[in-house]
This record gives C-alpha cells, sequence and structure tokens, in this order.
C-alpha cells in the first residue's frame, strides 16, 4: 500500500520485496515475485487472488511458519524473522483443541509472559472479556464439538485475539460457512475491528466479503503472484451491500479480478 | 430400550445353560468332559467356602497389576519418546521389529532360565506382553498428531515441553487408549499362560492342577472367572477412557 499523504497513520506492517519460489522436480517454481506492501496501522486489507496463487504461501511467510526465499516483513519498521508476538493468525479451519473446553481453548492464545503475570481471576477475567466480544456468553465450558461452526470460528478469533497482537492474519476464516452464518460473522467481525482498533489483513475468495469489510482491497494475480491492483474502499459504515456504491466498486474488483473478461458479467450475479 | 437389549443378549446364554444342564442329567453330554452347570457352580461355592479360588484370583490379579502397570508405563514412554524422535526411532526400530513378532508364551521358559520359577518371571512377561500394543498405539498416536494443532501452539510460541504436554499427549490420548485396552487385554492372557506353564498359584495354576487331579468341575471354575474378571476390567478401563475423553 502506498502511503497516504494525508494520513499521519504510521506503517504496521511492511513487506518489502518479497520472493518465494519452491523446488518442483529440479525445478524452481516461482510462487511470489517481488511483492511489495505496506499495511497502515488500524487498516483491514482484504486480499483476493485467484485459487492456487500464493495467497497462503504469503500468510504463512508474513506469520512466520514459512521462510521467504529474498525479501522481508517489518512490523512499525522492526524486521520481523520467523513467529513473532505481533503477529499472529485466524486458520481456515478453526484449529481449536477439541479436549479443551471453549474458555481453555482461548486461554491457550494467552501470552506465557503475560499470563505469568496475571493472576487466576485476572486471566478469567480476560478470557470473559474475549468470550463477551465475540458472543460466546454461556458457551465457556462447552467443547468444540458442541458448537456449531460458526461459534467456532468466533471461539478462534477470541483465541487470537486474546494473544493480542499488533497484526491479524485471518486466512479464509468464513470460507467453511453457510450464507447467513459468513454475514453474521462478518458483521461480527467488524465490530470486533472496530473496538479493538487492530491491523486485520483477511484472505478471501469471496468479493462481496472483501468488499464488506475493507478499507483496502488488495487484488493478486495468478502466480507468481504480484499486486495487481489496489483498491481503496470508501463506504460508510455499516455497510449496505445492496447500495449503488458497494454494487459498483464489487464489479470494478471482480473485473480486475478475471481481467476484465467477459466471463465477469457472468458471475456477478 | 436398554432393558430389552439386556433380556436379549442373555437369552442365549441362559438357553445353552439350561441345554447343557439338561444334557448332562440324561447322560447325552459326558459329564467328566462337561460337567453340568449345576456341578460347576457347586465347586464355585466349595472353592470360594475353603477360600482357595479367592487366593488364586488374587495372585493372578496381583502378577496382573505389577506387570500392565510397568508395561504401561514404559510402552507410553517408550511410544512417547520414539514418536517425538525420528532418530530414538531409528535407532531402535530394528530390535523392535525382531522383538515384537515373539509370541509372549515364548519368553516364559526363557525368562525362569534367567530369574527363576518366582513372581519376577511372571510379572515381567505380563509386562512384555501388554508392553507391545500400547507403545505401538502411543508412537502412533504421538506420529499422527494433526500438524494443524501443532502450528497452533507454535503461532502462539508455546514452548517445545508445553506443546509436548498440552497439544500432543491430549492430541495422542484416544490412540494411547486404544493400546491399554489392548494392552490389558493381553496382560491377561500372559498371566494365565505363564500360570500354566510354571506356577504354584493363580487362576492358571488351577486350570492345570485341577486337569492332574481329574476335577473338572474346578477347571471350568477357574476358566469361566478368567472370562468373567476379563470382562469386569474392561468395563473399568471403558468408564475411565469415558470420562477421560469425554470431548471425543
Amino acid at each position: 500500500m502506498s502511503v497516504n499523504q494525508e494520513s499521519e497513520k504510521s506503517i504496521a506492517l511492511s513487506i518489502k520485496n518479497l520472493n518465494k519460489s519452491f523446488a518442483v522436480d529440479n525445478d524452481l517454481v516461482d510462487v511470489i515475485k517481488d511483492l511489495t506492501l505496506d499495511v497502515e496501522e488500524g487498516e483491514f486489507i482484504s486480499i483476493v487472488g485467484p485459487s492456487g496463487c500464493g495467497k497462503s504461501t504469503l500468510f504463512r511467510i508474513i506469520g512466520g511458519l514459512d521462510t521467504p526465499t529474498d525479501g522481508t516483513v517489518s512490523i512499525e519498521g522492526r524486521q520481523v524473522s520467523g513467529i513473532d508476538q505481533d503477529i499472529s493468525m485466524v486458520f481456515q479451519e478453526n484449529r481449536l483443541f477439541p479436549w479443551r473446553r471453549v474458555k481453555d481453548n482461548i486461554l491457550f492464545g494467552l501470552d506465557d509472559e503475560r499470563r505469568k503475570k496475571l493472576g487466576k481471576e485476572e486471566q478469567k477475567a480476560l478470557v470473559d472479556k474475549y468470550i463477551e466480544l465475540v458472543d460466546l456468553k454461556g458457551f465457556e465450558n462447552s467443547y468444540p464439538k458442541q458448537l456449531s461452526g460458526g461459534m467456532k470460528q468466533r471461539a478462534s478469533i477470541a483465541r487470537t485475539l486474546i494473544s493480542d497482537p499488533k497484526v491479524l492474519l485471518l486466512d479464509e476464516p468464513f470460507s467453511a460457512l453457510d450464507a447467513f452464518t459468513r454475514m453474521s460473522l462478518q458483521n461480527a467481525l467488524t465490530d470486533i475491528w472496530r473496538k479493538e482498533k487492530k491491523t486485520m489483513i483477511l484472505i478471501t475468495h469471496d468479493i462481496d466479503e472483501a468488499v464488506f469489510l475493507g478499507t483496502k482491497i488488495v487484488v493478486l494475480s495468478e502466480r507468481p503472484t504480484r499486486i495487481k491492483r489496489i483498491f481503496d474502499v470508501n463506504i460508510d459504515r455499516p455497510r449496505d451491500r445492496s447500495s449503488d456504491e458497494f454494487t459498483n466498486l464489487r464489479r470494478d474488483v471482480m473485473r480486475e479480478f478475471f481481467g476484465h473478461k467477459s466471463e465477469a458479467v457472468e458471475y456477478n450475479i | 430400550m436398554r432393558g430389552k437389549k439386556i433380556i436379549l443378549s442373555l437369552i442365549l446364554p441362559v438357553v445353552l445353560v439350561i441345554l447343557w444342564e439338561i444334557g448332562g442329567r440324561t447322560g447325552s453330554i459326558n459329564p467328566s468332559l462337561f460337567p453340568t452347570p449345576g456341578r460347576i457352580f457347586q465347586a464355585f461355592l466349595k472353592t470360594m467356602g475353603n477360600g482357595k479360588l479367592e487366593a488364586n484370583i488374587f495372585v493372578s490379579l496381583r502378577r496382573v497389576f505389577l506387570g500392565y502397570l510397568a508395561g504401561a508405563f514404559l510402552g507410553i514412554l517408550a511410544g512417547v519418546i520414539m514418536g517425538l524422535s525420528e532418530t530414538v526411532h531409528t535407532v531402535f526400530s530394528v530390535i523392535f521389529e525382531v522383538l515384537r513378532p515373539i509370541p509372549i508364551m515364548a519368553w516364559v521358559p526363557v525368562l525362569i532360565l534367567w530369574i527363576g520359577i518366582g513372581e519376577p518371571s511372571k510379572v515381567i512377561v505380563i509386562m512384555i506382553g501388554s508392553f507391545w500394543p500400547i507403545f505401538l498405539n502411543t508412537y502412533d498416536g504421538i506420529r499422527n498428531v494433526d500438524r494443524k494443532y501443532i502450528e497452533v501452539a507454535q503461532i502462539f510460541r508455546k514452548k517445545r515441553l508445553q506443546t509436548i504436554f498440552e497439544v500432543m499427549l491430549p492430541a495422542a490420548l484416544p490412540s494411547i487408549f486404544t493400546g491399554l485396552r489392548v494392552g490389558i487385554g493381553s496382560a491377561w492372557v500372559s498371566v494365565i499362560g505363564a500360570e500354566l506353564i510354571a506356577a504354584s498359584a493363580g487362576l492358571g495354576f488351577m486350570i492345570s492342577y485341577s486337569r492332574e487331579l481329574a476335577q473338572p468341575a474346578n477347571m471350568y471354575v477357574a476358566v469361566l472367572v478368567i472370562g468373567i474378571i476379563g470382562y469386569f476390567i474392561n468395563v473399568i478401563i471403558k468408564k475411565v477412557e469415558v470420562k477421560l475423553l469425554k470431548w471425543n
């Protein structure tokens, strides 16, 4: 993201000249090619891109689960290598531990250093705060198998929030949910983002979701992944999915996504 | 529904016992090979009355308890360590693959040669018998912990030991319990086998001794008691499992 001249906000996350290639049968395949992106503090970036492009790889590199071939990732000017306290992730599958109750799953996200400083009561209060934030009150003592898909993903978001990262990566968190649950979680996520004032980056396949949630939309190309275009989303919240500005932007993103091909119109139903 | 099922499950055994009794009384079943259920029950009361049965049950249970405890401890320990370290697994792999297929009973004479006919040799046979299924299932359980769970621990920057105790072990627990259940069956088989070959007390000894004394009814008492105790051990383990794995 180019630095906005008028804005005084600082850069939360900065990705510079990132490259990633994998060795496949003695060949080097470029997955990410020279990707550079600046994300301002408090932004909500929606990343869309064709499936099979390097979106998830990009996230795994930012999150420290994978290493780049070349290039850097920095948080507030500090270069990070590997897993970092300031970056955390909500996974596509909720990845809750089935043997832990909801409250204990959320507590797992709490940083150990911080946990040592807090008493049992303070820990509980903190867990309760996030349970309330994601609207899971009354389900603290449930096991994950007793929750619906949407509730599991809420718990998973709470577990990531309690770790108090500066940047939250959300890797297609709602892709496995039905349409209505997804919309309700998109609303919930908007509220959480506004209350917590975290910088969030979302990968999604759903252009509607990207427009509904993002302050900016980054459209990625096919492999090797580079940034095709960045859209600013200047639509007031709460956003009306049927308003002209919403549908117009969605159409523009869709066109960019499909490379101005005529299918765009047919997909846009 | 539950009551109906219990009744249904009891019909066949009851009918068989009645037929057996009638067959024995009418002489169509040889009572010196198959004493009637009535005679077996009398033998049961008699051996209970003079304390012989309880003494033998106690001896066998004590051996199983000690051997199983040792086997479970070593099996889980070895399974976890080898599940975590491919190097340790490779170092032990050849020895383990050769030792594993050896039938438990083959160890009985070997152990008697090494450490004599006393209690330790029997306890060790049971330990070996329960070790293998517990080790194998624990090893598999640890090896097959979903990488995705481990990544969660990484993302939240948990230490190695914490990851092992809070993520890998609980994730492997269902598999470990499968091992414990198979292991207790194997321990029970081992104790009777060891006692049949060389012992001066225990349910296995009671079987072979009754055969020597031509007391078939006592023999059947021991055989049936072995089955009934095995059944109850299984029930107990299942209860513990349900309680510990209620999330599963």
